[in-house]
């Protein structure tokens, strides 16, 4: 893939810290979604025929934007890594129904969307998790380490409700419709239409901390 | 004097999404409109530049491999949700066999049970991992005793695991291999009770 092709116009603000900036991989680690992966048709043909060392390269490809999403939706690294193998053990349990090459990708998306819904939704998980909660949190949402070295817009993500933020996700970074949130969410359009305003509400009040915040020191200095 | 747009009415104007004419030239006309309009740009591009998640690991790879292979395994022994209906309380009992067999009798303490405990572990991890997917998927809990039961000891099962130590003698292990069946008996047991519910996600057909 291109970097320098359209819709890969990221400006050197937007790179990753942790990544080296000269390189083009960079650029592409760098973008959170599905919408930069590609799977080369002939490895989606073997990921349908069952060819297991297709699996483990297509796991290579897609992972990194499994696991943004996982992520930042569920808000743990570890209920990300759990949302992984749960979708890959379905792309090697199931991969073999998909009719077409070409929509390996976007079943491999609403495979890991649904798995995050999923585990949010499931009155299992909701019990286990009231024993898991605060242990998790301590790696998670809410745990000092782990908004160190975040950026402002990550944290204030992070800092929203799990459906406000699920739903500012699939529609700003994955692209979704307000209609298509709703069904995924067995809720309506409106719903998804008011959680984004409202997260909107607490990402735009950071936004301008932030930039007073900057203005102010640019004036103290 | 006009009302101020709303959050979602200039959400709508960003996206594009159809809007009253009357909003729209409301929107357009109101300078800090567009400014707050421009910030939501800026919001949604740094959104969609965040860093990626980390790569899945080798040893993530391997343990899903290792995960489809027990399912497979654990599909070709016939040890369905119906079988073990009808099999679990078995298990309970070869399970208080081999906790008489921990503390009854002296076993000598040597590399290959140490080996076939580990290997026992892990299968017992990846079934446990399988049953726990199964029932996050299908469990529909009503809170009934018999549910608050089993959650309960469940809970007692997994605190028991998370304060044993790493040690690796034959006791430790068989204690692990043990609490790890207990966790899969228990669980068995748990959907046995608790009515099929359809799952709340649907796929999508491709």
């Amino acid at each position: 893939m291109d970097p320098n092709q359209a819709g890969h116009r990221l400006t050197q603000a937007y790179f990753c810290s942790a990544c080296d900036a000269s390189t083009r991989c960079c650029i592409l680690r760098c973008m959170a979604g599905f919408a930069d992966v590609e799977i080369p048709e002939e490895l989606a043909v073997a990921v349908i025929a069952g060819d297991r060392t297709a699996h483990g390269q297509v796991f290579k490809l897609v992972s990194p934007a499994v696991m943004s999403v996982a992520w930042r939706m569920l808000g743990t690294r570890m209920s990300a890594e759990e949302i992984l193998q749960d979708v890959f053990i379905q792309v090697i349990e199931r991969g073999g129904s998909i009719e077409r090459p070409g929509a390996l990708l976007a079943w491999i998306r609403t495979v890991a969307i649904n798995e995050c819904l999923m585990r949010l939704c499931s009155p299992w998980r909701q019990r286990r998790d009231d024993g898991e909660f605060a242990e998790d949190q301590e790696d998670g949402l809410d745990g000092a380490a782990r908004m160190e070295g975040l950026g402002d817009v990550e944290k204030a993500l992070l800092a929203l409700p799990t459906e406000t933020r699920m739903v500012i996700w699939l529609h700003d970074v994955e692209g979704y419709t307000h209609k298509e949130i709703g069904d995924v969410m067995g809720k309506t359009a409106s719903y998804s239409k008011s959680q984004l305003a409202r997260g909107y509400e607490g990402l735009l009040a950071k936004w301008n901390e932030r930039k007073e915040l900057a203005t102010h020191e640019l004036g103290t200095r | 004097m006009d009302r101020k747009p709303t959050i979602a009415e200039l959400l709508a104007v960003r996206d594009g999404d159809p809007l009253e004419a009357e909003v729209a030239t409301r929107v357009r006309s109101d300078s800090e409109a567009q400014i707050r309009i421009d910030q939501m740009r800026e919001i949604q591009t740094a959104l969609r530049a965040l860093p990626s998640g980390p790569a899945g690991t080798e040893e993530l790879w391997r343990e899903i491999e290792a995960w489809a292979a027990a399912k497979v395994g654990l599909q070709k022994a016939g040890l369905r949700r119906s079988r073990w209906r009808r099999i679990w309380p078995l298990g309970l009992v070869a399970s208080v066999g081999l906790l008489a067999e921990m503390f009854l009798v002296s076993d000598p303490v040597h590399d290959q049970s140490l080996e076939t405990s580990r290997t026992n572990i892990v299968a017992l991890q990846q079934q446990s991992r399988l049953i726990e997917t199964q029932l996050m998927r299908t469990s529909s809990y009503a809170g009934s005793a018999s549910e608050q039961a089993l959650m309960f000891r469940l809970a007692e099962v997994d605190a028991q695991l998370a304060s044993l130590d790493d040690g690796h003698s034959l006791r430790g292990l068989r204690e692990r291999e043990l609490l790890w069946q207990r966790r899969i008996e228990l669980m068995l047991a748990l959907q046995a009770v608790q009515p099929a519910a359809q799952p709340s996600i649907q796929y999508a057909v491709y």
